[in-house]
């Protein structure tokens, strides 16, 4: 069964009521599912052992979309998926979160995706900054969202993409971009105070 | 609750995380704060941008074989200027060879550029120099030789016998034909090898260059028929008097005859050291044109 990714505001309000249920917390929950939930506090546990294709199969979707999201292209997203999938073949065996498998995941996958993005990443070009500038109409700019968005540095970008788009718990996000919780919360607060400058702020 | 507080608690409470009198707290500062409800509304904008952006699934193929399926190239992101996008070997090449071109070029330009700068330089000080000569002559006929050429002025007032000889100008260094020893007679040397371009220096020493002085003048007017009486009669100068003229080629080794002839014997026990030759020349080349068949003459009569 492939992992569904459906946002929506089922998302945020399944966050609103267990929201920050972390890799240690959410063991107790026994559930053995193999697919990407986009509950935030159902986590894989128990799950060293299970091969590649495996692994590919529970979390490709959330992998290869991340990737595609941050890099802003299809065919670097799938250059950096073979990346992160060949990472994590040769670490599945060093894999310290053998109870958390979907926290390891996304840690390899922050790690390779960061090296990848950094190198290959598109940002938006000097004149389409000045030409999105240009646009005084709110509507027009929010139809240019994505371009707003990829504006943020890396780490803001994954940032609220996994806890925004894939509803993932602060401790999970914490755990993976290897940042304090405090830290994400604060970081998460002013991407948003970023974004809302650049949109709503220059008018 | 304050727009501080409730902007730094606005994650959670975005999230719903929340809870108790503390987002009793954050409600009623929203109702009562139209700033912060308007922050508030952005906010979900944006969260709701983020989460409703359309996901893409893994390709079929790259799920089925993630190493050995054919991958696309790797999209050159377009912050890359067209030479960032260049082979970096290609790249290489290209700055390596500009920069032993502009370093040939430099070492091969840079002493052309220099000589013109040069001649620029000297051809500026020499107009200056005739300039300020010719300025300043009328006022002080008798301070500086009317002489065209300043240096050989110099050059003449400190020959490197006379006056210890330190520092030699460059002038100097480039004598082709000197006095010769003391005690020896030069107007035994009567073929004279006079060419183009030279400049011959006689020095004279006297205890009366005044008495010296109308004896030369008689003898240069007998070689030269049209002259400049001011220089035929010389000048008077600091140290003793001169005399600076062009004569006939011809007529230079005649000069130096009865220059020779005219100098007084040594002062007694210096008659066979260099402070007691009383008449020594030397030839140097002019930097400046002459006519042709004529020499520079400079004849210095110096006071012992």
């Amino acid at each position: 069964m492939l992992l569904t990714l459906n946002p929506s505001s089922k998302l945020m309000s399944k966050s609103s009521e267990n929201p920050d249920q972390g890799p240690g917390q959410g063991q107790s929950n026994g559930s053995a599912s193999h697919t990407f939930s986009p509950n935030p506090g159902q986590v894989t546990p128990a799950a060293a052992g299970r091969s590649l294709e495996e692994l590919i199969e529970c979390y490709g979707d959330m992998i290869f979309d991340l990737c595609e999201s941050v890099l802003w292209s299809s065919q670097n997203a799938q250059l950096a998926f073979r990346l992160i999938a060949k990472d994590l073949k040769k670490r599945r065996k060093w894999n310290i979160f053998k109870n958390y498998e979907r926290t390891w995941v996304l840690r390899v996958t922050y790690k390779n995706l960061l090296l990848f993005a950094e190198k290959h990443a598109r940002r938006p070009t000097p004149f389409e900054k000045i030409e999105l500038d240009a646009n005084q109409n709110i509507s027009v700019r929010l139809n240019h969202f994505n371009e707003y968005f990829h504006r943020l540095c890396l780490d803001d970008q994954i940032l609220l993409l996994l806890k925004d788009k894939y509803g993932l718990p602060y401790p999970e996000i914490s755990s993976a971009m290897n940042i304090s919780e405090g830290s994400l919360k604060i970081r998460r607060q002013q991407a948003l105070r970023t974004l809302e400058e650049w949109l709503w702020d220059q008018q | 609750m304050n727009c501080f507080e409730w902007l730094t608690r606005s994650s959670d409470y975005l999230d719903g995380t929340l809870t108790g009198s503390k987002k009793e707290d954050a409600d009623t500062h929203l109702d009562s704060c139209s700033g912060c409800s308007e922050h508030y509304q952005h906010y979900r904008l944006i969260l709701t941008s983020i989460s409703s952006q359309p996901r893409s699934s893994l390709p079929i193929e790259l799920r089925k074989a993630p190493f050995s399926a054919t991958l696309p190239r790797l999209e050159l992101s377009l912050n890359k200027s067209r030479w960032e996008q260049v082979p970096w070997y290609l790249r290489t090449a290209f700055e390596a060879t500009g920069i032993v071109l502009l370093v040939l070029a430099g070492v091969s330009l840079g002493p052309k550029i220099r000589s013109v700068y040069e001649q620029k330089f000297e051809k500026n000080l020499s107009d200056f120099s005739q300039i300020f000569t010719e300025s300043s002559q009328p006022e002080t006929p008798l301070s500086r030789p009317n002489s065209s050429d300043s240096m050989n002025s110099i050059a003449v007032q400190r020959p490197s016998d006379e006056f210890g000889g330190e520092g030699e100008d460059e002038e100097l260094s480039n004598i082709e034909e000197k006095s010769p020893n003391p005690g020896e007679n030069p107007a035994e040397s009567t073929d004279v090898k006079v060419g183009n371009s030279d400049i011959w220096r006689f020095i004279l020493k006297t205890d009366s260059p005044q008495d010296v002085r109308p004896k030369i003048t008689a003898m240069l007017k007998a070689f030269l028929s049209n002259s400049d009486s001011q220089q035929i009669e010389g000048i008077n100068a600091p140290g003793g008097i001169q005399f600076d003229l062009l004569v006939p080629q011809g007529a230079v080794s005649k000069l130096k005859q009865q220059l020779f002839e005219l100098a007084p014997p040594p002062p007694d026990g210096l008659a066979d050291t260099p402070a007691g030759e009383t008449f020594t020349w030397y030839k140097i080349k002019s930097k400046r044109k002459i006519e042709s068949g004529k020499a520079r003459v400079v004849i210095w009569i110096s006071q012992i």
